[in-house]
């Protein structure tokens, strides 16, 4: 992994025609901007993570039944706390 | 109760693939009656990869979905359009609780059953909402 150090303001190159500026620096978080072509698809890797997550449990879920019921509880008792405005 | 709203039941096209499977373009929906209101958004061409989804009015009746010019872009809408809304559900494994990603919805063009998964930039929402 190349490791490097960026000011707020600054930027740096990924290829020809992908840009990554640092916009802000906060306490916990930095704000990005990214200049790229359309046709970079780019994805917070939350994201995919959570996607692969979510369908690698759907599978493995040994009990695939009771997670169901568990979720369609979990469902009912939120919509009885909070009660739905008809829209 | 949330009035349902029917699902479309042919194939869905993510033109952009869907994060974590960029290669995969083709869904289904996969329902069951028994698994109500509970979908499964089905690879075509990856049986293996079968995410489950709720309607993300299902969770929060005032969901404020935001799309920008390159979500309609990339899903073919004009004006308002017909928008079918949901969120990716991790099941859990038992001791951690269900969750659903209100931050990335998945937001499907009923008139063409065109797909994105849109994350909403502007908002504070939860990608790991616990349903409970």
């Amino acid at each position: 992994m190349l490791v490097f150090r960026r000011n707020a303001g600054e930027s740096f190159l990924v290829g020809d025609n992908v840009e990554v500026r640092i916009l802000e620096i906060g306490r916990n978080q930095v704000k990005i901007g990214v200049v790229a072509p359309r046709e970079i698809g780019i994805y917070r890797s939350e994201i995919s993570r959570l996607n692969r997550k979510a369908a690698v449990d759907s599978l493995q879920s040994v009990d695939l039944k009771n997670a169901v019921l568990a979720l369609q509880r979990a469902l009912q008792k939120r919509e009885k706390d909070q009660p739905v405005k008809s829209t | 109760m949330v009035e349902a709203q029917p699902l479309p039941s042919g194939v869905l096209r993510f033109p952009e693939g869907l994060p974590g499977f960029e290669n995969l373009t083709q869904f289904v929906l996969l329902q069951d009656e028994d698994l109500v209101p509970l979908a499964f958004l089905a690879s075509l061409v990856e049986p293996r990869v079968c995410l489950p989804v709720l309607p993300v009015r299902r969770l929060d009746t005032d969901y404020d979905l935001r799309l920008d010019e390159d979500d309609r872009r990339v899903l073919h809408l004009t004006g308002e359009g017909d928008l079918l809304c949901l969120a990716i559900v991790t099941l859990g494994d038992g001791a951690a609780p269900p969750t659903a990603n209100l931050l990335a919805p998945i937001v499907v063009n009923l008139s063409n059953w065109t797909a994105k998964q849109v994350i909403q930039i502007h908002s504070s929402y939860s990608p790991a909402l616990e349903i409970a």
